[in-house]
């Protein structure tokens, strides 16, 4: 037992490293592939990648530990496992918020300098500003900084007073930090700009409840018994809604992106979508053999959901590529 | 069995779903800026040389990081003043043209989703001009507003700020889980 528990504790400090790297490189692979950015230097489109991705990452580890702590407010979970499990909840999303300001800093100042095609060490604080403040995406990044900033001390306001403000306040700002540079990116200056902006916005939101809702409860509940069986169900009843939306939103959003269906096996971008499509189809298979399991009580449910977040964590760098990708 | 069944069929109804979905529609636009066309137009023959290049692209331009360089059969740059932006074109000067020959236009622009795109177009200059380039490592960059270069309107490297912002926030992260613990 005692074993159980140790190697139950290092697994689930492991796994979250080992999927956020993964969807990094595939980030990184698929990105180079799919020959995104080829007016940049290598070394910066690899940069850019990476930041693009980690970003992302950081980000949904966020949203799914606030949909957590959210989900945990429910009948069923005992007070004190309740409050001992939202301290951890808070410490990760402080420290994760941390690495997340981090990146889209270091984000911005990649993409300045490729803007301008100098060195990241020779850029001037007015160019940085002027990249910044003058793009809708430079914008659109000083605004999720701003949403981290604002999660990080939701979090930290939690930890010092547990009721000072509600869980729900951190999730909404990480969401709020994920979509802004979806929704001023490509998509905010593409031609049918209204439905491209809320498609993405909604694809985002769907799938990053999704991934990190699934990733938190696993590395949160996961062997815990007596939280999983009443917070499991409520996740997995969201968890469909999140997989119908994420689908049909991907779909009309490469639509409206690709010139036509020959482009879909011609261009860099076109594969992407494909990859996403073929990732998709494996989740939802995952996720309903999952389903399946749980409700006739068959567990281990976790082997499959661990299976489903890193075929998740490659969809997401894959979807990091796509951003950058003409 | 039956529900490795029901699974494949499952499977296969998501993929086609998705596939037929992807299939059936098409719709405009790409992500980045592309090119639309340049005036002198890509492949122009000219008698005379044009006193500015336009170049149009799918995007807003953004003003202020854009580069357009005017190169001629002799290697001399004939760029001239600054490069203006307007809408979804931008714009140089040129200087008189020299020989004849192909002159290429090459450029590097950013559009609002703040990536760069860069390529080029040509025209051919069929009688000479009367002018003469500049050589390329000291003609002007043609950048409006002409950020970093030789002018240092770029000002200091900013990496140190960048810098600091990070130890602050890892700082910020320490002292929030120090006094969270207590």
């Amino acid at each position: 037992m005692n074993r159980a528990a140790a190697r139950s504790g290092s697994t689930s400090r492991l796994l979250p490293v080992l999927w956020a790297g993964l969807a990094v490189a595939v980030a990184v692979v698929a990105g180079v592939l799919a020959d995104a950015l080829s007016s940049s230097t290598f070394p910066l489109r690899v940069a850019t990648e990476v930041t693009r991705s980690a970003m992302d990452v950081a980000g949904i580890a966020c949203v799914g530990m606030g949909l957590l702590s959210a989900l945990l407010r429910t009948t069923g979970v005992a007070e004190r496992d309740h409050e001992t499990l939202d301290r951890r909840l808070d410490r990760s999303i402080v420290v994760v918020g941390g690495v997340w300001v981090v990146v889209v800093l270091c984000d911005i100042a990649f993409r300045a300098a490729d803007a301008y095609d100098v060195p990241v060490g020779a850029l001037g604080g007015g160019e940085l500003v002027h990249w910044a403040t003058s793009l809708a995406s430079g914008r659109g990044l000083v605004l999720t900084a701003a949403c981290v900033l604002v999660v990080v001390g939701c979090a930290t306001a939690r930890l010092l007073r547990a009721d000072a403000v509600p869980p729900r306040a951190a999730l909404v700002a990480a969401l709020l930090g994920l979509l802004t540079p979806a929704v001023t990116g490509h998509a905010g200056t593409a031609s049918d700009h209204e439905l491209a902006v809320i498609m993405s916005a909604l694809h985002v939101a769907a799938a990053s409840a999704w991934v990190g809702g699934l990733g938190a409860v696993l590395v949160f509940l996961g062997g815990r018994r007596a939280l999983l069986d009443p917070v499991l169900p409520r996740f997995s009843r969201l968890a469909t809604f999140c997989i119908v939306g994420v689908g049909v939103t991907g779909v009309l959003n490469a639509l409206l992106r690709l010139p036509g269906l020959g482009a879909l096996f011609t261009t860099g971008y076109g594969w992407l979508v494909v990859a996403k499509v073929v990732l998709l189809a494996v989740l939802a298979v995952l996720g309903n053999a999952a389903r399946v399991r749980l409700a006739t009580g068959r567990l281990p449910v976790l082997r499959w959901a661990a299976v489903e977040v890193t075929v998740m964590a490659m969809a997401i760098g894959v979807a990091a590529a796509l951003t950058q990708t003409a | 069995m039956s529900r490795a069944a029901r699974l494949a069929s499952r499977a296969v109804a998501v993929l086609v779903a998705a596939g037929l979905a992807l299939f059936l529609g098409a719709g405009p636009a790409s992500a980045h800026a592309q090119l639309e066309g340049s005036d002198p137009p890509d492949g122009a023959s000219l008698a005379t040389g044009p006193s500015s290049v336009t170049i149009h692209f799918s995007d807003s331009m953004q003003a202020g990081f854009n580069t357009v360089t005017v190169i001629g059969p002799d290697h001399l740059a004939y760029q001239q003043g600054q490069v203006t932006a307007a809408n979804d074109s931008v714009t140089t000067g040129v200087m008189p043209l020299g020989p004849a020959g192909r002159y290429e236009i090459g450029y590097r622009v950013v559009s609002d989703d703040g990536h760069p795109v860069q390529g080029s177009v040509s025209f051919t200059l069929t009688r000479p001009g009367p002018g003469k380039g500049v050589p390329i490592a000291n003609a002007p960059q043609a950048a409006d507003a002409a950020p970093g270069g030789d002018s240092g309107s770029g000002g200091a490297p900013v990496w140190p700020w960048i810098v600091g912002a990070v130890v602050l926030v890892a700082g910020g992260v320490a002292l929030a889980l120090r006094l969270g613990r207590s």
